[in-house]
Protein backbone atom coordinates (compact mmCIF):
# COMPACT_ATOMS: atom_id res chain seq x y z
CA UNK A 1 0.00 0.00 0.00
CA UNK A 2 1.26 3.51 -1.23
CA UNK A 3 -0.01 5.29 1.34
CA UNK A 4 0.47 3.97 5.16
CA UNK A 5 0.20 0.81 6.94
CA UNK A 6 -2.78 -0.93 7.92
CA UNK A 7 -3.17 -1.35 12.01
CA UNK A 8 -5.78 -1.58 14.54
CA UNK A 9 -6.48 0.88 17.03
CA UNK A 10 -9.37 -0.95 18.72
CA UNK A 11 -8.07 -3.10 21.71
CA UNK A 12 -9.20 -1.15 24.78
CA UNK A 13 -6.53 -0.93 27.43
CA UNK A 14 -7.24 1.54 30.67
CA UNK A 15 -4.60 4.18 30.32
CA UNK A 16 -6.19 7.75 29.24
CA UNK A 17 -4.65 9.30 26.80
CA UNK A 18 -3.99 12.32 29.46
CA UNK A 19 -1.93 9.94 31.51
CA UNK A 20 0.01 8.70 28.53
CA UNK A 21 1.10 12.09 27.65
CA UNK A 22 1.73 12.76 31.01
CA UNK A 23 4.31 10.00 30.92
CA UNK A 24 5.95 10.75 27.68
CA UNK A 25 6.63 14.26 29.37
CA UNK A 26 8.20 12.67 32.01
CA UNK A 27 9.98 10.60 29.97
CA UNK A 28 11.22 13.94 27.49
CA UNK A 29 12.22 16.23 30.53
CA UNK A 30 14.69 13.20 31.93
CA UNK A 31 16.01 13.09 28.33
CA UNK A 32 16.28 16.80 27.65
CA UNK A 33 17.17 19.40 30.30
CA UNK A 34 15.78 21.93 28.52
CA UNK A 35 11.95 20.81 28.49
CA UNK A 36 9.83 23.15 30.78
CA UNK A 37 6.00 22.87 31.36
CA UNK A 38 3.83 25.73 32.34
CA UNK A 39 0.30 25.25 32.86
CA UNK A 40 -2.59 28.23 33.97
CA UNK A 41 -3.44 26.61 37.10
CA UNK A 42 -4.52 23.44 35.46
CA UNK A 43 -1.59 21.05 36.41
CA UNK A 44 -4.06 19.07 38.44
CA UNK A 45 -6.73 18.82 35.41
CA UNK A 46 -4.40 18.55 32.37
CA UNK A 47 -2.45 15.46 34.49
CA UNK A 48 0.66 17.52 34.23
CA UNK A 49 1.47 16.56 37.84
CA UNK A 50 4.07 13.97 37.02
CA UNK A 51 6.06 16.55 35.42
CA UNK A 52 5.62 18.67 38.35
CA UNK A 53 6.75 16.58 41.15
CA UNK A 54 9.68 14.77 38.71
CA UNK A 55 11.01 18.15 37.87
CA UNK A 56 9.77 20.99 40.02
CA UNK A 57 12.42 23.79 39.18
CA UNK A 58 11.26 23.20 35.85
CA UNK A 59 7.41 23.09 36.28
CA UNK A 60 5.56 26.76 36.54
CA UNK A 61 2.16 26.91 37.27
CA UNK A 62 1.59 30.92 35.80
CA UNK A 63 -2.03 31.31 37.43
CA UNK A 64 -5.24 31.61 35.75
CA UNK A 65 -3.34 34.63 32.80
CA UNK A 66 -3.02 32.28 30.05
CA UNK A 67 -1.37 35.28 28.08
CA UNK A 68 1.29 36.01 30.20
CA UNK A 69 1.31 32.21 30.01
CA UNK A 70 2.04 32.31 26.32
CA UNK A 71 3.97 35.15 26.08
CA UNK A 72 6.51 33.96 29.39
CA UNK A 73 6.68 30.69 27.16
CA UNK A 74 7.79 32.56 24.37
CA UNK A 75 10.69 33.84 26.63
CA UNK A 76 11.74 30.22 27.10
CA UNK A 77 11.89 29.38 23.70
CA UNK A 78 13.73 32.64 22.95
CA UNK A 79 16.22 31.24 25.52
CA UNK A 80 17.16 27.90 24.76
CA UNK A 81 14.65 25.90 26.57
CA UNK A 82 11.31 24.31 25.02
CA UNK A 83 8.28 24.60 26.27
CA UNK A 84 5.08 22.44 26.79
CA UNK A 85 2.31 24.30 27.49
CA UNK A 86 -1.00 22.85 28.64
CA UNK A 87 -4.07 23.73 29.27
CA UNK A 88 -7.71 23.30 28.08
CA UNK A 89 -8.09 24.00 24.94
CA UNK A 90 -10.52 26.71 24.43
CA UNK A 91 -8.29 29.13 26.59
CA UNK A 92 -4.96 27.66 25.27
CA UNK A 93 -6.44 28.44 21.40
CA UNK A 94 -8.56 31.57 21.79
CA UNK A 95 -7.46 33.56 25.10
CA UNK A 96 -3.86 33.45 23.60
CA UNK A 97 -3.99 33.17 19.91
CA UNK A 98 -2.25 36.16 19.28
CA UNK A 99 0.40 35.45 21.75
CA UNK A 100 1.14 31.91 19.72
CA UNK A 101 0.80 33.39 16.91
CA UNK A 102 2.87 36.51 17.00
CA UNK A 103 5.24 35.39 19.88
CA UNK A 104 5.74 31.95 18.45
CA UNK A 105 5.20 32.04 14.36
CA UNK A 106 6.16 34.90 13.25
CA UNK A 107 9.65 35.06 14.77
CA UNK A 108 9.28 30.47 14.53
CA UNK A 109 9.97 30.04 17.88
CA UNK A 110 9.18 26.84 18.82
CA UNK A 111 6.70 25.29 21.51
CA UNK A 112 4.56 22.65 22.21
CA UNK A 113 0.68 23.49 23.20
CA UNK A 114 -1.09 20.32 24.74
CA UNK A 115 -4.71 21.17 24.62
CA UNK A 116 -7.43 18.88 26.94
CA UNK A 117 -10.76 19.05 26.95
CA UNK A 118 -10.81 19.04 23.06
CA UNK A 119 -14.16 19.29 20.92
CA UNK A 120 -17.66 18.78 22.88
CA UNK A 121 -15.00 15.70 25.17
CA UNK A 122 -16.11 17.81 28.39
CA UNK A 123 -19.76 17.39 27.76
CA UNK A 124 -22.13 19.23 30.29
CA UNK A 125 -18.90 21.63 30.61
CA UNK A 126 -21.00 23.86 28.10
CA UNK A 127 -20.38 25.60 25.60
CA UNK A 128 -17.81 28.28 27.17
CA UNK A 129 -15.69 24.73 27.28
CA UNK A 130 -16.54 22.95 24.27
CA UNK A 131 -13.12 23.76 21.70
CA UNK A 132 -14.82 23.75 18.41
CA UNK A 133 -12.52 25.88 16.44
CA UNK A 134 -9.10 25.03 18.01
CA UNK A 135 -7.88 22.95 15.08
CA UNK A 136 -9.21 25.94 12.83
CA UNK A 137 -7.40 28.74 14.50
CA UNK A 138 -4.12 26.57 14.68
CA UNK A 139 -3.97 25.62 11.10
CA UNK A 140 -3.67 29.20 10.48
CA UNK A 141 -0.52 29.66 12.01
CA UNK A 142 2.53 29.16 9.17
CA UNK A 143 4.68 26.29 10.59
CA UNK A 144 2.13 24.72 13.24
CA UNK A 145 2.20 21.07 12.75
CA UNK A 146 -1.11 20.00 14.28
CA UNK A 147 -1.70 16.86 15.59
CA UNK A 148 -5.30 14.91 16.84
CA UNK A 149 -4.22 11.53 17.65
CA UNK A 150 -6.70 8.97 18.00
CA UNK A 151 -5.91 6.78 21.50
CA UNK A 152 -3.33 6.59 24.42
CA UNK A 153 -0.26 5.14 23.13
CA UNK A 154 -0.68 7.61 20.06
CA UNK A 155 -0.49 11.42 22.22
CA UNK A 156 2.44 9.33 23.82
CA UNK A 157 3.76 8.96 20.61
CA UNK A 158 2.91 12.50 19.52
CA UNK A 159 4.38 13.78 22.55
CA UNK A 160 7.83 12.55 21.48
CA UNK A 161 7.32 13.50 17.70
CA UNK A 162 6.53 17.07 18.89
CA UNK A 163 9.54 17.43 20.89
CA UNK A 164 11.33 16.21 17.34
CA UNK A 165 9.61 18.34 15.53
CA UNK A 166 11.71 21.74 13.73
CA UNK A 167 8.57 23.76 14.24
CA UNK A 168 5.71 24.61 16.78
CA UNK A 169 3.45 21.86 17.44
CA UNK A 170 -0.39 22.17 18.41
CA UNK A 171 -1.42 18.74 19.98
CA UNK A 172 -5.12 18.43 20.98
CA UNK A 173 -5.47 15.52 23.46
CA UNK A 174 -8.60 13.55 23.41
CA UNK A 175 -10.26 12.91 26.68
CA UNK A 176 -11.04 9.92 28.04
CA UNK A 177 -10.05 6.57 27.97
CA UNK A 178 -8.85 4.99 24.45
CA UNK A 179 -8.24 2.71 22.02
CA UNK A 180 -4.54 0.92 22.34
CA UNK A 181 -2.40 1.84 19.01
CA UNK A 182 -0.33 -0.47 16.83
CA UNK A 183 2.85 -2.18 17.89
CA UNK A 184 4.27 -1.90 14.25
CA UNK A 185 2.96 1.46 13.01
CA UNK A 186 5.36 4.30 13.69
CA UNK A 187 3.61 7.86 14.37
CA UNK A 188 5.05 10.11 11.52
CA UNK A 189 4.01 13.52 11.76
CA UNK A 190 2.41 14.19 8.16
CA UNK A 191 1.82 10.34 7.17
CA UNK A 192 -1.91 9.24 7.60
CA UNK A 193 -2.42 5.87 8.46
CA UNK A 194 -5.40 3.51 7.14
CA UNK A 195 -7.03 1.40 10.08
CA UNK A 196 -9.67 -0.21 7.69
CA UNK A 197 -9.39 -1.46 4.27
CA UNK A 198 -12.02 -0.31 1.72
CA UNK A 199 -13.07 0.38 -1.68
CA UNK A 200 -16.86 1.78 -1.50
CA UNK A 201 -16.36 4.78 0.53
CA UNK A 202 -13.38 6.35 2.92
CA UNK A 203 -14.08 7.54 6.26
CA UNK A 204 -11.17 10.65 6.95
CA UNK A 205 -11.09 10.96 10.97
CA UNK A 206 -9.21 12.39 14.03
CA UNK A 207 -8.72 11.94 17.20
CA UNK A 208 -10.94 9.70 19.27
CA UNK A 209 -13.55 9.88 16.36
CA UNK A 210 -10.89 7.18 14.45
CA UNK A 211 -12.46 5.00 16.97
CA UNK A 212 -16.22 5.67 16.21
CA UNK A 213 -15.40 5.50 12.37
CA UNK A 214 -14.16 1.84 12.77
CA UNK A 215 -17.20 0.61 14.38
CA UNK A 216 -18.84 2.02 11.76
CA UNK A 217 -16.72 0.76 9.01
CA UNK A 218 -17.36 -2.99 10.73
CA UNK A 219 -20.95 -2.11 10.88
CA UNK A 220 -20.89 -1.37 7.08
CA UNK A 221 -18.58 -4.47 6.24
CA UNK A 222 -21.76 -6.36 7.79
CA UNK A 223 -23.76 -4.97 5.18
CA UNK A 224 -21.52 -5.76 2.05
CA UNK A 225 -20.29 -1.85 2.03
CA UNK A 226 -16.46 -1.87 2.48
CA UNK A 227 -15.25 2.14 3.75
CA UNK A 228 -11.85 2.14 3.81
CA UNK A 229 -10.73 4.47 7.51
CA UNK A 230 -8.18 6.92 6.89
CA UNK A 231 -6.67 8.03 10.09
CA UNK A 232 -5.30 11.66 9.78
CA UNK A 233 -3.32 12.24 13.43
CA UNK A 234 -2.15 14.84 11.45
CA UNK A 235 -4.54 17.33 10.55
CA UNK A 236 -1.49 19.44 9.01
CA UNK A 237 0.17 19.06 6.84
CA UNK A 238 -2.35 17.00 5.91
CA UNK A 239 -1.19 13.69 4.22
CA UNK A 240 -2.93 14.95 0.94
CA UNK A 241 -1.74 12.01 -1.13
CA UNK A 242 -3.54 9.42 0.81
CA UNK A 243 -6.67 11.95 0.85
CA UNK A 244 -6.09 12.13 -3.16
CA UNK A 245 -5.80 8.55 -3.12
CA UNK A 246 -8.79 7.43 -1.36
CA UNK A 247 -10.67 9.95 -3.42
CA UNK A 248 -9.49 8.38 -6.66
CA UNK A 249 -10.11 4.63 -5.74
CA UNK A 250 -13.59 4.79 -3.54
CA UNK A 251 -16.61 6.35 -4.65
CA UNK A 252 -17.46 8.90 -1.33
CA UNK A 253 -14.95 10.71 1.09
CA UNK A 254 -16.72 11.13 4.78
CA UNK A 255 -14.64 13.19 6.95
CA UNK A 256 -14.86 12.95 11.26
CA UNK A 257 -13.65 15.70 13.82
CA UNK A 258 -14.89 16.52 17.12
CA UNK A 259 -14.95 19.75 15.54
CA UNK A 260 -16.47 22.58 13.66
CA UNK A 261 -17.15 20.85 10.20
CA UNK A 262 -15.43 24.37 9.07
CA UNK A 263 -12.02 24.72 8.95
CA UNK A 264 -10.71 21.82 10.90
CA UNK A 265 -9.61 18.30 9.38
CA UNK A 266 -12.90 18.47 6.65
CA UNK A 267 -12.29 21.99 5.56
CA UNK A 268 -8.34 20.74 4.96
CA UNK A 269 -9.57 17.41 2.74
CA UNK A 270 -12.21 20.02 1.14
CA UNK A 271 -9.64 22.27 0.41
CA UNK A 272 -7.26 18.75 -0.64
CA UNK A 273 -9.66 17.67 -3.08
CA UNK A 274 -10.91 20.99 -4.48
CA UNK A 275 -7.47 21.92 -5.47
CA UNK A 276 -6.88 18.60 -7.07
CA UNK A 277 -9.94 19.54 -9.19
CA UNK A 278 -11.57 16.38 -7.22
CA UNK A 279 -15.27 15.75 -7.94
CA UNK A 280 -15.61 12.78 -4.96
CA UNK A 281 -18.38 13.59 -3.01
CA UNK A 282 -17.29 15.08 0.09
CA UNK A 283 -19.42 15.12 3.87
CA UNK A 284 -18.45 16.49 6.66
CA UNK A 285 -19.20 15.41 10.16
CA UNK A 286 -18.91 17.30 13.19
CA UNK A 287 -20.56 20.35 14.92
CA UNK A 288 -22.25 22.30 12.72
CA UNK A 289 -22.12 26.29 12.41
CA UNK A 290 -23.65 26.27 15.91
CA UNK A 291 -22.87 25.98 19.63
CA UNK A 292 -23.52 22.79 21.47
CA UNK A 293 -26.36 21.75 23.56
CA UNK A 294 -25.45 20.63 27.29
CA UNK A 295 -24.93 16.64 27.55
CA UNK A 296 -22.78 13.90 28.08
CA UNK A 297 -19.99 13.41 25.38
CA UNK A 298 -21.52 10.87 23.98
CA UNK A 299 -24.86 12.11 23.76
CA UNK A 300 -23.97 15.12 21.81
CA UNK A 301 -21.80 13.08 19.16
CA UNK A 302 -25.28 10.90 18.48
CA UNK A 303 -26.96 14.62 18.41
CA UNK A 304 -24.89 15.61 16.04
CA UNK A 305 -24.39 12.49 14.04
CA UNK A 306 -20.91 11.37 14.34
CA UNK A 307 -20.82 8.86 16.86
CA UNK A 308 -20.32 5.31 14.90
CA UNK A 309 -24.39 5.08 13.98
CA UNK A 310 -24.18 8.33 12.55
CA UNK A 311 -20.73 7.66 10.64
CA UNK A 312 -22.46 4.30 9.21
CA UNK A 313 -25.80 6.17 8.06
CA UNK A 314 -23.58 9.51 6.44
CA UNK A 315 -21.68 6.75 4.90
CA UNK A 316 -25.45 4.77 3.38
CA UNK A 317 -26.43 8.19 2.39
CA UNK A 318 -23.41 9.20 0.14
CA UNK A 319 -23.39 5.97 -1.44
CA UNK A 320 -27.14 5.74 -1.97
CA UNK B 1 40.39 53.36 33.32
CA UNK B 2 37.14 54.57 34.61
CA UNK B 3 35.40 57.43 32.83
CA UNK B 4 34.56 60.12 34.66
CA UNK B 5 30.94 60.42 35.32
CA UNK B 6 30.89 64.07 33.47
CA UNK B 7 32.29 62.47 30.74
CA UNK B 8 29.90 59.94 30.97
CA UNK B 9 27.16 62.15 30.65
CA UNK B 10 28.39 64.28 27.92
CA UNK B 11 28.90 61.22 25.96
CA UNK B 12 25.63 59.98 26.30
CA UNK B 13 23.76 63.17 25.43
CA UNK B 14 26.01 63.11 22.35
CA UNK B 15 25.37 59.67 21.62
CA UNK B 16 20.94 60.43 22.17
CA UNK B 17 21.62 63.74 19.86
CA UNK B 18 23.24 61.30 17.22
CA UNK B 19 19.87 59.12 17.62
CA UNK B 20 17.59 61.47 17.25
CA UNK B 21 19.46 62.92 14.10
CA UNK B 22 19.45 59.29 13.16
CA UNK B 23 15.63 59.00 13.76
CA UNK B 24 14.65 61.92 11.72
CA UNK B 25 16.58 60.69 8.55
CA UNK B 26 15.00 57.16 9.03
CA UNK B 27 11.54 58.81 9.62
CA UNK B 28 11.73 60.83 6.58
CA UNK B 29 12.64 57.36 4.39
CA UNK B 30 10.13 55.70 5.98
CA UNK B 31 7.59 58.27 4.37
CA UNK B 32 5.79 58.47 7.64
CA UNK B 33 6.18 57.28 11.17
CA UNK B 34 6.10 56.94 14.99
CA UNK B 35 8.19 60.50 15.31
CA UNK B 36 6.61 61.29 18.75
CA UNK B 37 6.85 58.13 20.94
CA UNK B 38 10.50 57.20 18.87
CA UNK B 39 11.68 60.54 19.88
CA UNK B 40 10.86 59.92 23.55
CA UNK B 41 12.50 57.20 24.29
CA UNK B 42 15.89 58.16 22.63
CA UNK B 43 17.35 58.98 25.90
CA UNK B 44 16.61 55.74 27.82
CA UNK B 45 17.90 53.77 24.89
CA UNK B 46 21.27 56.14 24.89
CA UNK B 47 22.06 55.10 28.77
CA UNK B 48 21.05 51.36 27.97
CA UNK B 49 22.85 50.67 25.07
CA UNK B 50 26.10 53.00 25.74
CA UNK B 51 26.45 51.98 28.97
CA UNK B 52 24.38 49.57 31.46
CA UNK B 53 23.70 46.87 29.40
CA UNK B 54 25.92 44.07 29.29
CA UNK B 55 26.25 43.41 25.08
CA UNK B 56 28.44 42.71 22.15
CA UNK B 57 27.38 44.06 18.92
CA UNK B 58 29.75 41.34 17.22
CA UNK B 59 28.34 38.78 18.99
CA UNK B 60 24.40 39.56 18.85
CA UNK B 61 23.58 35.87 20.07
CA UNK B 62 25.85 35.76 22.65
CA UNK B 63 24.52 34.03 25.71
CA UNK B 64 25.58 35.99 28.31
CA UNK B 65 23.92 39.30 27.26
CA UNK B 66 21.63 41.42 28.97
CA UNK B 67 18.36 41.24 26.58
CA UNK B 68 16.38 43.71 26.30
CA UNK B 69 12.48 43.69 24.36
CA UNK B 70 10.99 46.45 22.84
CA UNK B 71 7.55 46.29 23.93
CA UNK B 72 6.22 49.16 21.98
CA UNK B 73 7.49 48.13 19.07
CA UNK B 74 6.12 51.10 17.07
CA UNK B 75 9.41 52.85 18.51
CA UNK B 76 11.67 51.25 15.90
CA UNK B 77 12.61 54.45 14.04
CA UNK B 78 14.62 55.56 17.23
CA UNK B 79 15.67 51.81 18.26
CA UNK B 80 17.12 50.74 14.85
CA UNK B 81 19.45 53.52 14.56
CA UNK B 82 20.18 53.02 18.02
CA UNK B 83 21.46 49.34 17.40
CA UNK B 84 23.50 50.87 14.11
CA UNK B 85 24.86 53.17 16.25
CA UNK B 86 25.99 51.04 19.16
CA UNK B 87 27.33 48.80 16.29
CA UNK B 88 24.55 45.95 15.40
CA UNK B 89 25.11 46.64 11.30
CA UNK B 90 25.74 49.84 9.07
CA UNK B 91 23.33 52.55 8.96
CA UNK B 92 23.29 52.19 5.54
CA UNK B 93 21.52 48.85 5.96
CA UNK B 94 18.67 50.65 6.96
CA UNK B 95 18.09 52.85 3.82
CA UNK B 96 15.85 49.57 2.52
CA UNK B 97 13.11 50.24 5.23
CA UNK B 98 10.14 49.42 4.01
CA UNK B 99 10.26 47.79 0.55
CA UNK B 100 9.83 44.46 -0.22
CA UNK B 101 12.41 42.39 1.51
CA UNK B 102 13.94 44.53 3.41
CA UNK B 103 14.53 43.51 7.12
CA UNK B 104 13.06 46.99 8.49
CA UNK B 105 9.69 48.14 8.38
CA UNK B 106 7.61 49.56 11.49
CA UNK B 107 8.27 47.13 13.76
CA UNK B 108 10.41 45.21 15.09
CA UNK B 109 12.08 41.38 13.65
CA UNK B 110 14.51 39.22 15.75
CA UNK B 111 14.87 37.00 12.77
CA UNK B 112 16.11 40.06 10.31
CA UNK B 113 17.80 42.77 12.63
CA UNK B 114 20.87 41.71 14.39
CA UNK B 115 20.51 42.53 18.43
CA UNK B 116 16.72 42.44 18.16
CA UNK B 117 16.26 39.61 21.41
CA UNK B 118 12.06 39.38 20.49
CA UNK B 119 10.04 40.71 17.56
CA UNK B 120 7.57 43.18 18.73
CA UNK B 121 4.93 45.30 17.17
CA UNK B 122 0.88 44.24 19.12
CA UNK B 123 1.06 45.88 22.14
CA UNK B 124 0.76 43.96 25.58
CA UNK B 125 3.23 41.29 24.27
CA UNK B 126 6.79 42.13 25.59
CA UNK B 127 6.29 41.73 29.35
CA UNK B 128 5.33 38.48 29.61
CA UNK B 129 7.88 37.54 27.39
CA UNK B 130 10.51 39.56 29.62
CA UNK B 131 8.73 37.62 32.47
CA UNK B 132 9.45 33.91 30.37
CA UNK B 133 13.09 35.50 29.75
CA UNK B 134 13.89 35.97 33.40
CA UNK B 135 12.68 32.34 34.47
CA UNK B 136 14.47 30.43 32.12
CA UNK B 137 17.61 32.85 33.29
CA UNK B 138 16.81 31.85 36.98
CA UNK B 139 16.65 28.14 35.87
CA UNK B 140 20.16 28.07 33.64
CA UNK B 141 21.20 30.20 36.50
CA UNK B 142 22.23 32.41 34.27
CA UNK B 143 23.11 36.53 35.88
CA UNK B 144 21.63 38.16 32.76
CA UNK B 145 19.39 40.77 33.54
CA UNK B 146 16.13 41.72 31.44
CA UNK B 147 14.72 45.03 29.79
CA UNK B 148 11.74 45.36 28.55
CA UNK B 149 10.88 49.07 27.42
CA UNK B 150 6.60 49.87 26.95
CA UNK B 151 4.72 52.43 25.94
CA UNK B 152 2.67 54.49 28.65
CA UNK B 153 -0.82 53.76 27.02
CA UNK B 154 -0.05 50.27 26.34
CA UNK B 155 -0.04 50.09 29.92
CA UNK B 156 -3.95 49.53 28.97
CA UNK B 157 -3.61 46.29 27.94
CA UNK B 158 -4.18 43.55 30.14
CA UNK B 159 -1.34 41.15 29.03
CA UNK B 160 0.49 43.86 31.30
CA UNK B 161 -0.73 43.36 34.59
CA UNK B 162 -0.92 39.54 34.01
CA UNK B 163 2.90 39.82 33.17
CA UNK B 164 3.25 42.57 36.65
CA UNK B 165 1.66 39.96 38.25
CA UNK B 166 3.79 37.22 37.84
CA UNK B 167 7.08 39.34 38.03
CA UNK B 168 5.75 40.22 41.60
CA UNK B 169 5.07 36.92 42.12
CA UNK B 170 7.89 35.01 40.72
CA UNK B 171 10.33 37.94 42.85
CA UNK B 172 12.28 38.21 39.55
CA UNK B 173 14.87 40.41 40.77
CA UNK B 174 16.65 40.75 37.40
CA UNK B 175 13.91 41.89 35.43
CA UNK B 176 13.24 46.05 34.75
CA UNK B 177 10.59 47.06 33.26
CA UNK B 178 10.40 50.77 32.06
CA UNK B 179 7.53 52.89 31.00
CA UNK B 180 7.98 55.59 27.94
CA UNK B 181 5.59 58.00 30.02
CA UNK B 182 5.37 59.87 27.25
CA UNK B 183 1.38 61.53 28.01
CA UNK B 184 0.03 60.58 24.85
CA UNK B 185 -1.34 57.64 23.06
CA UNK B 186 -2.53 57.77 18.69
CA UNK B 187 -5.71 59.63 19.94
CA UNK B 188 -5.09 62.00 22.90
CA UNK B 189 -3.67 62.19 26.37
CA UNK B 190 -3.56 58.98 27.94
CA UNK B 191 -5.48 60.32 31.49
CA UNK B 192 -8.25 61.26 29.22
CA UNK B 193 -8.61 58.29 27.19
CA UNK B 194 -8.27 54.90 29.61
CA UNK B 195 -6.29 56.35 32.59
CA UNK B 196 -3.69 54.72 33.85
CA UNK B 197 -1.94 56.49 36.68
CA UNK B 198 -0.62 56.41 39.48
CA UNK B 199 1.49 54.25 37.46
CA UNK B 200 4.53 53.22 39.91
CA UNK B 201 2.22 52.92 42.99
CA UNK B 202 0.53 50.35 40.74
CA UNK B 203 3.81 48.34 39.87
CA UNK B 204 4.71 48.72 43.65
CA UNK B 205 1.30 47.03 44.82
CA UNK B 206 2.03 44.16 42.13
CA UNK B 207 5.25 43.71 44.24
CA UNK B 208 7.92 45.58 42.27
CA UNK B 209 10.53 47.98 43.29
CA UNK B 210 8.82 51.14 41.68
CA UNK B 211 10.66 54.55 40.81
CA UNK B 212 10.15 57.51 38.69
CA UNK B 213 12.07 59.15 37.04
CA UNK B 214 13.06 62.03 34.47
CA UNK B 215 13.53 60.27 31.29
CA UNK B 216 15.51 63.04 29.65
CA UNK B 217 17.88 63.01 32.67
CA UNK B 218 20.85 61.09 31.43
CA UNK B 219 22.29 61.29 35.10
CA UNK B 220 18.73 60.19 37.15
CA UNK B 221 18.55 57.71 34.04
CA UNK B 222 22.14 56.50 35.51
CA UNK B 223 21.44 56.36 38.99
CA UNK B 224 17.77 54.47 38.22
CA UNK B 225 19.96 51.71 36.33
CA UNK B 226 22.95 51.62 37.92
CA UNK B 227 21.72 50.34 41.09
CA UNK B 228 19.91 46.82 38.96
CA UNK B 229 19.57 44.49 40.25
CA UNK B 230 18.59 46.41 43.39
CA UNK B 231 16.75 43.57 45.51
CA UNK B 232 17.29 40.17 44.07
CA UNK B 233 13.45 39.24 44.98
CA UNK B 234 12.03 42.43 43.84
CA UNK B 235 11.48 43.86 39.63
CA UNK B 236 12.17 47.07 38.93
CA UNK B 237 10.00 49.32 36.96
CA UNK B 238 11.41 52.66 35.85
CA UNK B 239 8.56 54.87 34.80
CA UNK B 240 10.56 57.37 32.79
CA UNK B 241 8.68 60.57 32.37
CA UNK B 242 9.43 61.84 28.69
CA UNK B 243 8.10 64.73 26.42
CA UNK B 244 6.85 63.16 23.67
CA UNK B 245 8.94 64.55 19.97
CA UNK B 246 11.50 64.84 22.77
CA UNK B 247 14.58 67.16 20.48
CA UNK B 248 11.90 69.00 18.01
CA UNK B 249 10.39 71.82 19.48
CA UNK B 250 7.58 71.53 16.83
CA UNK B 251 6.66 67.86 17.52
CA UNK B 252 7.07 68.27 21.14
CA UNK B 253 4.28 67.14 23.95
CA UNK B 254 0.71 66.54 22.42
CA UNK B 255 -0.43 63.65 20.45
CA UNK B 256 -0.30 65.49 16.71
CA UNK B 257 3.26 63.91 15.89
CA UNK B 258 2.25 60.63 17.40
CA UNK B 259 2.42 59.46 13.84
CA UNK B 260 2.83 61.59 10.56
CA UNK B 261 5.41 62.61 7.38
CA UNK B 262 7.82 65.23 8.08
CA UNK B 263 8.26 67.08 4.73
CA UNK B 264 11.93 67.98 4.07
CA UNK B 265 12.07 71.47 5.17
CA UNK B 266 10.32 70.26 8.21
CA UNK B 267 13.52 67.82 8.50
CA UNK B 268 15.67 69.96 8.11
CA UNK B 269 14.50 72.50 10.96
CA UNK B 270 14.54 69.22 13.47
CA UNK B 271 18.41 68.04 12.46
CA UNK B 272 19.40 71.62 12.94
CA UNK B 273 17.55 71.75 16.54
CA UNK B 274 18.85 68.55 17.46
CA UNK B 275 22.33 69.56 16.33
CA UNK B 276 22.35 72.38 18.54
CA UNK B 277 21.38 70.78 21.67
CA UNK B 278 24.15 68.71 21.44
Amino acid sequence: MPYGTTYNVDTLEQLTSYESYGRALVELGRAHPEVVVLTADLSRSTRATDFFAAFPERSFNLGIAEQNMVGAAAGFAASGFLPFVINIATFQTMRSFEQIRSDFGYPRLKGVFLSIWSGLSGGYVGATHHAIEDLALMRLIPSMAVLAPANADDTAAATRAAYDHPGPVYLRIAGGTSARGAEDAPFVIGRALVTREGSDATIVACGAQVVAANRAADRLAEDGIHARVLYCHTVKPLDEAAVLAAAHETRAIVTVEDHSVIGGLGGAVAETLAGAGCATRLTRLGVPDVYAPIGYAPELYAHFGYDADGIAAAVRRALA
Amino acid sequence: MMERADDLVARLRARACEIREKTIRLGVQSGSTHFGGSLSMVDVLAVLYFHVMRIDPARPQWEERDRFILSKGHGATSYCPTLATAGFFPDAAMESINHLGSAFGMHIDMRKIPGVDMSTGSLGHGLPVAVGMALADRVARRDRRVFCLMGDAEQNEGSIWEAAQAAGHFRLGRLCAIVDRNRYSSEGDTEEILAIEPLHEKYAAFGWDACRVDGHDIPALLDAFGRLPADPARPVAVIADTIKGKGVSFMEAGATWHYGALSEEDAARAIAEIRAAR
